[in-house]
């Protein structure tokens, strides 16, 4: 799954559909969002949502990404399994929250 | 004015002309219908409740009558209409009370999205207000009833109403449908309480209606903070839990039990939200109303905040 998913997703950025979102959390390691793009409320994870919050407005690689995510969950590098990490980058793409672009020459 | 203030006859006058008005809550109803047995039902169950004045609004026009066609000859049947069109297939004749009343509920969860629709019983106790969401069969009219005739006023059996403008909670006391065995227990805990006649093999089972108490009719324009988020449980012959649930749980199962979360969008989800983040919320499972009742009266004197 982590070489396919590198080779879909060499960089990725906010989508403009995640404009807006609502969060509330309540309980460790637990996000409730709303999408009003969607009308859709979502549960995430910790490093779901701080997959969004890390990319912000900013244009990554998903090994910078996966660093920066690390770094704000107060992981180790390397801590965060790449299927889980991988499994929500998908979601979050499914969700039309991220932006997915191909070649990332082309847009560096 | 109360319908209690008219004679049984003037009931009847009215619903068989341009209808009986009756103010439930935030809503008014204007009811119609020529059957006799209804007209006395209404008399009687109906009393304490507001008549609104002649030039108010009302909100929902509904309608007991028999069908058209040759069904009329060969079986005595009614049917619920609103705004003239009959949303369900017609009742036996026999159980037009109940028709009447899920009809006029089915009016407020269908129509009514200009309030988030919570599918909970509200009871209130010094401003603060208990929700007790859950689906049906898990107990909470007889919770509820119990409650209220233990020093709690009902806010509603059946419909949480959170006002957009502030979260608060409406009022709307409407009789309680208790259903199968819940009416004994109920006619067991508190034999004062005032119970209608029990219908028999309605579509619910056996259903008999519960007059709130009077003070809840009363103030059913005093709304109320929510304060509590208790989701019931009754099984039988379980030990009493009261245990302390997960917000984001608690989100989760509010939202999807409500009538229309989906209508209103970001709006329901604030609300929710703000519900959640002023609430503390529990999962009760119980078998013994005292208990119940107990441990939840011991819960509302602990929080004084």
């Amino acid at each position: 799954m982590g070489d396919e998913a590198r080779e879909e997703f060499l960089c990725v950025s906010r989508a403009a559909a995640s404009g807006g979102l609502l969060w509330r959390s309540w309980d460790a390691d637990l996000y409730i969002v709303y999408q009003p793009s969607s009308a859709e409320t979502h549960v995430f994870n910790g490093p779901t949502a701080a997959i969004l919050r890390t990319l912000d407005d900013r244009l990554l690689t998903l090994d910078e990404l996966k660093s920066h995510v690390e770094q704000a969950l107060g992981a180790q590098r390397g801590d965060l399994a790449e299927a889980d990490f991988f499994a929500a980058v998908h979601r979050l793409d499914e969700l039309g929250l991220i932006e997915r672009v191909q070649a990332a020459d082309d847009v560096r | 004015m109360i319908i209690g203030d008219l004679a049984r006859q003037d009931v009847a006058q009215r619903l068989a002309g341009d209808g009986l008005g009756i103010r439930f809550g935030p809503f008014n109803i204007r009811i119609r219908s020529e059957l006799a047995s209804f007209a006395a039902l209404a008399h009687q169950l109906y009393a304490p409740y507001p008549i609104p004045g002649e030039a108010s609004f009302n909100d929902f026009h509904v309608r007991l009558a028999r069908p058209r066609g040759l069904r009329r000859w060969w079986r005595q049947q009614v049917c619920f209409a609103v705004d003239g069109q009959s949303p369900f297939a017609p009742y036996t004749v026999e159980h037009a009370f109940p028709a009447l009343e899920w009809g006029i509920n089915w009016c407020v969860a269908t129509r009514s999205h200009h309030l988030l629709m919570l599918h909970s019983a509200v009871v209130e106790r010094q401003g603060k207000a208990m929700l007790f969401p859950a689906w049906p069969g898990h107990g909470k009219s007889t919770l509820c009833t119990a409650l209220i005739h233990s020093g709690w006023r009902l806010l509603s059996d059946e419909f949480g109403l959170v006002h957009p403008a502030d979260g608060s909670v409406l009022p709307i006391p409407r009789l309680i449908p208790l259903k199968n065995e819940s009416i004994d227990v109920i006619r067991r805990f508190r034999s004062d309480a005032v119970i209608g006649p029990a219908f028999y093999g309605t579509r619910k089972g056996t259903v008999a209606h519960v007059r709130p108490p009077l003070d809840s009719i009363r103030r059913a324009d005093e709304p109320a903070r929510p304060r509590w988020l208790v989701f019931p449980r009754w099984l039988a012959g379980a030990a009493l839990s009261l245990t302390r649930m997960p917000k984001s749980q608690a989100f989760l199962m509010v939202a999807t039990n409500s009538f229309n979360y989906e209508v209103l969008d970001a709006t329901a989800f604030s609300l929710v939200a703000d519900m959640v983040d002023a609430c503390n919320c529990y999962s009760l499972c119980y078998s013994n109303l005292d208990e119940a009742i107990r441990v939840l009266g011991e819960l509302a004197d602990a929080d004084q905040g």
